[in-house]
Order: C-alpha cells, then sequence, then structure tokens
C-alpha cells in the first residue's frame, strides 16, 4: 500500500480534532490546555511538511521550522505565566480560573 | 429751575447712597450708613421741593404764552420738557434706549413727593428702627427704593420705566419681608411679587405692543404719534395706517392698537397699584415695618400705576375702552377698599384699605379724563397718607408694638404730638373744607375729583355717574373709617394692660403705659402735617386750577373734546356741598358708634351679620383665590409634575437609561471567565469565517 497525501491528512486532522476536542473538554487543568494547543500546532506542521514532499517545493518544509519555533517560545511563555499564576492564586484547575467573568 | 448737575444729584445720589450703605457697612458701620443714606436724600428732597416751588412760581407769564399758542392750535405739539442725557443702554437698529433724566411737570411733581416723603421717613426710622440690628440693610433698601421710584418717574424711554418699575417692585420684596426670620412677613413679601408679576406681565406686553405699533420705545416720538395720528408703519404684517385707526391682531381677536395698548399698560398699572382684582397684596405688605409702609405703600411706589396711566394720557384720550376700564375698577376699588377698611381692627390695615380706596380715585379721575386732578391726589395724598401711616407707626411704637386697635383706647394723653398730627391727617383725608372757602389738603383734590366726575356724567364720559356715586359713598365710609381709628385708638378708657401678656408679640422692653415717641420721628410728622393741610391749598391752581396749561405744559394731554376739567366749575351747587355732606355724615356715624356708645361697634361686630362678615373678610377674597387660584395652580403644577415624572422620563432619560442596564447586564453574562468559552468563540469564528470565505469566493 503506498502512502498517499490523504493518510497524511488524516492524520493530523485527527491531532487537530484531539487538539481541539482537549481544549473544551478539560476542566482541570490549564497544561492540558498548552498541551492541545500544541497538538493542534503539531498537525499543522505534518499539513505543511506533507504538502512540501509531494508538491515538490521546500517552503512548506521551511514554515514548518518556523511554526516549530513559535510554538516553543509560545510554550515557554504560557508555562512562565503559569508558573507566576500559581504562586498568585495557588491554584490553576481551569474551573476556577475565572478572573475575567463579567 | 435748578442745573443739570443738581438733578442728577437727586436721581442718581440715592442709588449711590443705597450702594454704599448696601456694600460697605462694615467700614462705615451702622451710624454711618444711616446719616449717609439719610443726609442724601434728605438734601435730594430739600432740592426737588425748591424745584417744584421755582417750577411753579415761574408760571406767572408763561401761562399767557401758553394761551396765545394754544388759541392757535399749536399747544399740543409743545412738550415743556427738558431730558438730561446720561448713557447709551441699548441700541439696536429701532430699538434705542437711553439712561436719560426726563424733566417735565409730571416728573418735578413726582420727584419733590418721592425724595421729601423718603426723606421724612429716612429721619423717622432713626427712631423707628433704632432696635433693629440690621439698621444699615434697612437704610441701604429705604435709598434703593428711591433710586428705583426716580429712575421710573424721570424715564424718557418705557425700557427704563420697566428697570424703575421693576427695582421698586424688588425694593418692596425687600423691605416687606425684611424681618425675614418670621413667616408673615416672607409669605407677604412672596405675595406682592407674584401679584405684581401679573401686573408686570401686562405691563411688558404693552411695551412690546408699542414696540411693535411704533417701531420705538421712546417716550416722545411714540407720544407725539399719538397726538398727530401719525401714519405708522408697524413692524407686523400689519397695513400701515393712521395711529388712531390702526387695527391690529391680538391672540384671536382684531383689536385697535391703542385700545391694545391702553388695557395691557393699565393691567400693569393695576398690579402696582393695588387695583380691584390685584389689590390683595397691599393689605398683608403691612407685614414690612412701618416706614415702609408709608413710603413705599402709601405715598409713592403704589402710585407708580396713577403716574405711568397720566404719562401715557394720549393713549387714553384715544382708547375709550381702556379708559372706561380704568373709570369702572377705580370707582369699583374705590368703595370696595372703604367697606373693607370699616371693618378692619389693625390699625395699619385700616391704613392700608384706605390708601387702596384713595387710589381708586386717582384712577377713576384719570379714567374719566381728569389726569390733573388724578395726579393732584397723588401729590396731596402722599403728604396725609405718609403722615397717617408714620402716625400709626408712632403708635405702635409708644404702644410697645401693639396693632390691633381693640386693645387700645385713651392714647390721646399719653401720645399728644402723635393725636394732633393723627387728627390733621384725618381731616386732611376726609377732605374737610368748606367749598369756595378754604380746606385741608384732601379737600382740594378729592373734590377736584368728585365735581370732574360729575361733569364727566354730565358730558355722557362712560362710568363718569358711577364714578361720581361711587366716589361719594366711599367719601361717607372714608370719614367713618378715619373717626373709628381716631377714636379706637386715642379716646375712650384705656385698654388694659394684660392685653400685652398675648403670645402673639414678644416683648423686648417692659409693659407699662404708652409713651410719646422720641423727637426724631416727630419731626416728619409735624412736616408732613404742614404738607397735609397747606399742599392742596397752594398747589390747586398750579395742578387743576387756572393755570393748569402752563403748568403741564403737555406733560398732559388732553383732546380737544375732553373739557372736563374746566366743566368742573359748572356743576350744579349742590356738587360742592355733597362731599362735605357725607363726610360729616360720616363723622356724626362714627361719632355716635365709637365715640357716645363705645362699645357699640364692638357689639355690631360681635353679633356678625353677613354684612359685617363680607367687610370684615374682604369680600372672601384671599379664600377665593386661594381655591381657585392656588389650589388651581398647585394641581395644575402636580399634574405636569408626574405627567413629565412618568412619561417624558419614563420614556426618555430613564427609560433609555433602565434598557441599557437591563440590556448589559444580561450581556455580561456572557462573560464567563473560562478560558475554554473563549476559546471556543474564537475558533467557531474562524471555523464561520472560513466557510463564508470558502462559500465567497466558490472553493478557488
Amino acid at each position: 500500500m503506498d502512502l498517499t497525501i490523504n493518510h497524511f491528512l488524516t492524520v493530523s486532522a485527527i491531532l487537530f480534532t484531539i487538539g481541539v476536542v482537549g481544549i473544551f473538554v478539560n476542566r482541570k487543568n490549564i497544561i492540558v490546555i498548552l498541551m492541545a494547543i500544541e497538538l493542534i500546532l503539531l498537525s499543522v506542521n505534518i499539513n505543511l511538511v506533507a504538502f512540501s514532499v509531494f508538491s515538490g517545493t521546500i517552503a512548506g518544509q521551511i514554515f514548518a521550522m518556523l511554526v516549530l519555533t513559535v510554538a516553543a517560545a509560545e510554550a515557554a511563555v504560557g508555562l512562565a505565566i503559569l508558573v507566576v499564576y500559581f504562586r498568585n492564586r495557588g491554584d490553576i484547575a481551569v474551573e476556577r480560573v475565572d478572573l475575567m467573568k463579567g | 429751575m435748578l442745573s443739570d448737575l443738581l438733578i442728577q444729584f437727586i436721581v442718581l445720589g440715592p442709588g449711590a447712597a443705597a450702594l454704599v450703605a448696601g456694600l460697605l457697612h462694615r467700614f462705615i458701620g451702622d451710624r454711618g450708613a444711616m446719616v449717609m443714606t439719610t443726609s442724601v436724600v434728605g438734601m435730594a428732597g430739600l432740592l426737588s421741593l425748591y424745584q417744584l416751588f421755582a417750577y411753579t412760581a415761574g408760571l406767572g407769564g408763561h401761562a399767557e404764552h401758553i394761551a396765545q399758542t394754544d388759541a392757535a392750535g399749536a399747544a399740543a405739539a409743545h412738550v415743556g420738557q427738558h431730558i438730561i442725557y446720561l448713557l447709551t443702554w441699548i441700541d439696536v437698529g429701532q430699538f434705542q434706549a437711553d439712561w436719560a433724566i426726563r424733566v417735565d411737570a409730571l416728573s418735578i411733581t413726582m420727584m419733590a413727593v418721592i425724595t421729601s416723603v423718603s426723606g421724612l421717613v429716612h429721619l423717622y426710622s432713626w427712631g423707628y428702627m433704632s432696635e433693629d440690628p440690621h439698621r444699615s440693610r434697612f437704610f441701604a433698601y429705604l435709598s434703593l427704593f428711591t433710586f428705583a421710584m426716580l429712575m421710573l418717574v424721570t424715564a424718557d424711554n418705557f425700557i427704563q420705566l420697566f428697570f424703575g418699575w421693576e427695582g421698586v417692585g424688588l425694593a418692596s420684596y425687600l423691605l416687606i419681608g425684611f424681618w425675614y426670620t418670621k413667616d408673615a412677613p416672607n409669605d407677604a413679601a412672596i405675595k406682592a411679587f407674584v401679584t405684581n408679576r401679573v401686573g408686570d406681565f401686562g405691563l411688558a406686553l404693552g411695551i412690546m405692543a408699542i414696540f411693535m405699533v411704533f417701531g420705538s420705545v421712546e417716550l416722545k416720538p411714540v407720544l407725539a404719534a399719538i397726538k398727530e395720528n401719525a401714519l405708522v408703519v408697524p413692524l407686523a404684517y400689519v397695513d400701515p395706517a393712521p395711529v388712531r385707526e390702526l387695527v391690529v391682531p391680538f391672540l384671536n381677536w382684531d383689536i385697535p392698537a391703542l385700545e391694545l395698548i391702553g388695557v395691557l399698560m393699565f393691567i400693569g398699572a393695576m398690579g402696582k397699584s393695588a387695583q380691584f382684582f390685584l389689590h390683595v397684596w397691599l393689605p398683608d405688605a403691612m407685614e414690612g415695618p412701618t416706614p415702609v409702609s408709608a413710603l413705599i405703600h402709601a405715598a409713592t411706589m403704589v402710585t407708580a400705576g396713577v403716574y405711568l396711566v397720566c404719562l401715557i394720557s394720549p393713549v387714553y384720550e384715544y382708547a375709550p375702552f381702556a379708559a372706561s376700564m380704568i373709570a369702572l375698577i377705580g370707582a369699583v376699588t374705590a368703595l370696595y377698599a372703604a367697606t373693607v377698611g370699616m371693618a378692619q381692627n389693625d390699625i395699619k390695615r385700616v391704613i392700608a384699605y384706605s390708601t387702596c380706596s384713595q387710589l381708586g380715585y386717582m384712577f377713576f379721575a384719570a379714567g374719566i379724563g381728569a389726569y390733573e386732578a388724578a395726579m393732584f391726589h397723588l401729590f396731596t395724598h402722599a403728604f396725609f397718607k405718609a403722615l397717617l401711616f408714620l402716625g400709626a407707626g408712632s403708635v405702635i411704637h409708644g404702644a410697645h408694638h401693639e396693632q390691633d386697635m381693640r386693645r387700645m383706647g385713651g392714647f390721646a394723653k399719653y401720645m399728644p404730638v402723635t393725636y394732633g398730627a393723627m387728627l390733621i391727617g384725618t381731616v386732611a383725608i376726609i377732605g374737610l373744607g368748606i367749598p369756595h372757602v378754604w380746606g385741608f389738603a384732601g379737600f382740594f383734590s378729592k373734590d377736584a375729583i368728585i365735581e370732574t366726575t360729575y361733569a364727566a356724567g354730565m358730558n355722557g364720559v362712560a362710568f363718569g355717574q358711577l364714578a361720581f356715586w361711587f366716589g361719594l359713598v366711599a367719601a361717607l365710609l372714608t370719614s367713618f373709617y378715619s373717626w373709628r381709628l381716631i377714636y379706637m385708638t386715642f379716646h375712650g378708657p384705656r385698654a388694659e394692660a394684660e392685653a400685652h401678656h398675648d403670645a402673639d408679640h414678644d416683648h423686648h422692653h417692659g409693659h407699662g403705659d404708652p409713651h410719646e415717641s422720641p423727637i426724631v420721628m416727630l419731626i416728619p410728622l409735624a412736616v408732613l402735617s404742614l404738607g397735609a393741610v397747606l399742599a392742596g391749598w397752594y398747589f390747586y391752581d398750579a395742578f387743576v386750577g387756572h393755570d393748569y396749561k402752563a403748568f403741564w405744559d403737555g406733560a398732559i394731554y388732553t383732546a380737544k373734546e375732553n373739557t372736563v376739567l374746566k366743566d368742573k366749575y359748572n356743576v350744579p351747587e349742590w356738587v360742592f356741598w355733597a362731599p362735605l355732606i357725607v363726610t360729616i355724615t360720616g363723622f356724626i356715624i362714627a361719632t355716635f358708634t365709637y365715640l357716645f356708645n363705645r362699645g357699640l361697634g364692638a357689639r355690631m361686630a360681635a353679633t356678625g351679620g353677613p354684612l359685617h362678615g363680607l367687610f370684615f373678610n374682604k369680600w372672601y377674597f384671599d379664600e377665593i383665590y386661594q381655591a381657585t387660584l392656588v389650589r388651581g395652580s398647585a394641581w395644575l403644577g402636580d399634574t405636569f409634575w408626574k405627567g413629565d415624572k412618568k412619561i417624558i422620563d419614563g420614556f426618555g432619560p430613564d427609560g433609555v437609561a433602565s434598557l441599557v442596564n437591563w440590556g448589559s447586564k444580561r450581556l455580561s453574562r456572557l462573560h464567563t471567565g473560562y478560558l475554554y468559552h473563549y476559546a471556543f468563540v474564537i475558533i467557531g469564528a474562524v471555523l464561520i469565517f472560513g466557510m463564508v470565505l470558502f462559500w465567497r469566493t466558490g472553493g478557488a
């Protein structure tokens, strides 16, 4: 069985869906949300690389590197915020992070 | 005649004195304020009296000159007046008004009355107000009043007149409510002010009508246009016409322009001069200090309406309806106030109704065309009415602030000078005198009015007959209530001192016998007594007698057909004697009721009867006004207030505000604060926008 681009896109779509569902269904921990965001970004990366390979252009792979960099930076900043937040509030349960409530 | 500078001092001096006394009393003290205002006004009084005498004395040769020009028919165009220009005030197109001092016979007369009475009242207040803690304020108000009144009578345009008119209204308000810690004076002050607003509204409309018709608010061109029957071009969409035939629209009617102006101006005069329907404020104004009652509510301010009617005499000469209205209202007021005066027990209220009644005389005299007689009565009345009021003040002062005549009696031996002054005032007001020989001041002026009204009735002037009979009956009543006042106050047994323990008044000084007033209060009484005795006799020829044409010199205008003032010599003999007979009748009735059968009057009052009830309760005017106007406007205001609250506010500002509040409360629930809700909205929006984009571009 040959690997076609559809396989890659399917995997990517599954990952993306898992990431989105992870954001919504998760009620426990903000770190899980961060991880779900990473999943979404990775699914996008798989898409980019797959399109790059199958279309024979390098631009997609370079873009994937860029996305990785942003994801790393985002993870660093997000975790730093989390740490500070935990120090202030002593809690990072999603249910109780509702200071923006109107 | 005086130089311009001295005349300016007469008019402006009291104003400056009022400013200094009112604003700088911290630096000059009470005594400084009193000395300054009294001396300035007193000097002004002396100067303007001199001016009046000089003017009257200089009539001799002038009379012949006038007689000649009159024969040539040119007298109407000639107006003997002199205008001192002070400052430009309003200068907008045709609408021009200057601060100026008009000097003619009318203003000379009024200036003499105002400043001389005011000077005496200032002096009198030294004694009467000696225990008051706010003397500098009192004297500042008095001088302010004098200034405003002088501005009123010397105005050469209707705007300055209006300024003075409102100025005296303000001073009156301030002085009625001078004892502001008590309720009654405050209520009386507000009543006076509000009632005057009704009249002033008429006056303001009248001035607007004058401007609309004549395109000017200056006296000279307006009055000249009426005298010459000039063609006027009104501002509004009205065809130009000679002014006497001009008809203008007002509300929904077409009214002759002069009738409209005449009636509106008279409504203003009614308010200020307390005529029937708008008289209710004057008796209540007696809550003010007695010197104020003498100056403002007897001698000067209340006569401003009479002065106004005489000032615009050309209007009434060609406005028969307005003139007959004046005659009717005046006659009714004269009789009405006299009936009420009979039944009052407060010494000041009796004199207040007497003032009201005498003002009625002046008005019906003006209404039937005898403006000169009206001004003459104004002039003499100022002296004897101020005398009566100051005498009453002296009684009140001596009796430890007792005003109820039922608690007086037998004061004659305690205060002989006041008694003498009051006697002179009484014989002056009832007009004691022998026809063709001599009499007191009121005799000359009141009999002149009664004779001219009879002549007017003969000539067929509207309401002339009615005014004559009303005037005659009012003269009877005047005599009765004036003597009743004298008998109740000065004669009979002395009322017991226990009356003083009444809780109504707090007495600062001890009880005991009434005492004569200090000399500063007796000097004004003496001077005014002189005026009450001699003013009528001395000025009769000039005001209404043989020299009247030369004296008024165009300041008062009468049409060719109006000859009432000359015809008064041609009335039947019994008309000359009738006032004397009714006066003596009134005197006899009062003597019988209150002197020889003391207590009869009180018994009659106690028995009551509908007539006494009617008179005692002032014909129930206050009650009727309370039930209709006061309640009515309160109801109207209440209705509008609730309507405003519920409808305007309900659907307007309050409604919008509560809608926004309600909406934003619901909107803010969307802000749950949960991260995944925000994320869901973001992703949902991205999906929707993406799909829209996809669909719009057709997937390309």
